[in-house]
């Protein structure tokens, strides 16, 4: 099963909307490991975040009609459709606190930064724990499972494995 | 441990908001590195490089700010203590150098960001190990001792121990 999320990105620096609005992220568990270590690491030290390099998010915006809405007024919540963002995104750093963790984008020749929605790390660790659970424990999980996500989880594996 | 203040005199670097122009914002910044704040630079750059990431952050307020006459000339020139508000202040610990940066906040509002120069993570390192060599093997220092710091702390030890 892929863990997927679909995150609302916020942009800073530029007044322009010429910058993605939304990111999707597949966590693999290479990624996932990577995050959980980082988040555990800052638990011992007196430190508030680790940075790396990641290019895990896809970069999107908004597929609107410029004919119908030329000024791009519509508002965000009202459109569902997403395509890859164009503009060349330049760094992208995966910056993990100890109880969540989001991406950041840098525009190339703008000064535009964007970030995505942050993850709990919490709900990260349950995914985990859900993926790696017996089939057969499943069941159990049902009433006890507290973030979508992972409600997502024991419904795929209940439902495919 | 030796009771010696290592002092750092930085510059500073500020990035003002547009609406912002006439903003205030210190030149320069004093941090006195003492060896608490050393183990803890150390432990950041240990646990930053034992996971695989390029950069860790951490709040802290060593840094005092100031506004010299001549920033370039930091000790030789008039001195002010910089009054804005500087927060929240991170000690960004890299593979090869650490910086603290800031936000001057203005009622409420950020009016610009300020950020130290890099101080290279080799003198901290060598600072460190002439703070707690025995006495009686700081002559071996003298020769082999690269950073200025590192030098004035050595002078320090041997004139004063």
């Amino acid at each position: 099963m892929q863990i997927k999320y679909h995150l609302n990105v916020e942009t800073f620096n530029l007044e322009s909307s010429d910058t993605p609005t939304a990111a999707e992220v597949i966590i693999t568990p290479e990624l996932m490991a990577k995050i959980l270590l980082y988040a555990s690491t800052l638990h011992g030290i007196s430190a508030n975040k680790i940075c790396a390099f990641d290019n895990s998010p896809q970069w999107l915006e908004e597929n609107y009609d410029e004919a119908e809405d030329p000024d791009h007024t519509t508002p965000e919540e009202l459109t569902n459709d997403f395509i890859p963002f164009t503009g060349r995104v330049n760094t992208i750093e995966l910056s993990v606190r100890k109880e969540s963790f989001l991406w950041t984008g840098y525009l190339n020749n703008s000064g535009a930064t964007f970030e995505t929605d942050s993850i709990s790390v919490q709900e990260l660790l349950e995914v985990k724990e859900l993926l790696n659970m017996p089939k057969e424990d499943l069941p159990t999980q049902i009433e006890k499972v507290k973030s979508e996500k992972g409600k997502e989880v024991i419904e795929w594996r209940l439902q495919n494995e | 441990m030796s009771e010696v203040n290592v002092r750092f005199n930085l510059f500073v670097t500020a990035t003002i908001e547009h609406e912002y122009e006439n903003c205030s914002t210190p030149t320069n910044a004093e941090v006195i590195i003492t060896q608490e704040l050393i183990d803890k630079i150390l432990k950041m750059h240990k646990a930053m490089t034992s996971v695989d990431s390029y950069g860790i952050i951490s709040f802290d307020n060593s840094p005092l700010w100031f506004i010299e006459d001549e920033p370039d000339n930091p000790g030789n020139s008039n001195k002010t203590a910089f009054i804005g508000e500087v927060e929240p202040i991170s000690l960004r610990v890299f593979e090869e150098c650490l910086f603290w940066e800031g936000d001057i906040i203005n009622e409420g509002y950020k009016e610009a960001s300020v950020e130290t120069n890099y101080i290279d993570i080799c003198d901290v390192i060598e600072i460190n190990e002439i703070l707690n060599s025995p006495k009686e093997d700081l002559p071996l220092w003298v020769e082999k001792v690269k950073s200025e710091k590192g030098k004035e702390v050595l002078e320090w030890r041997l004139q004063n121990e």
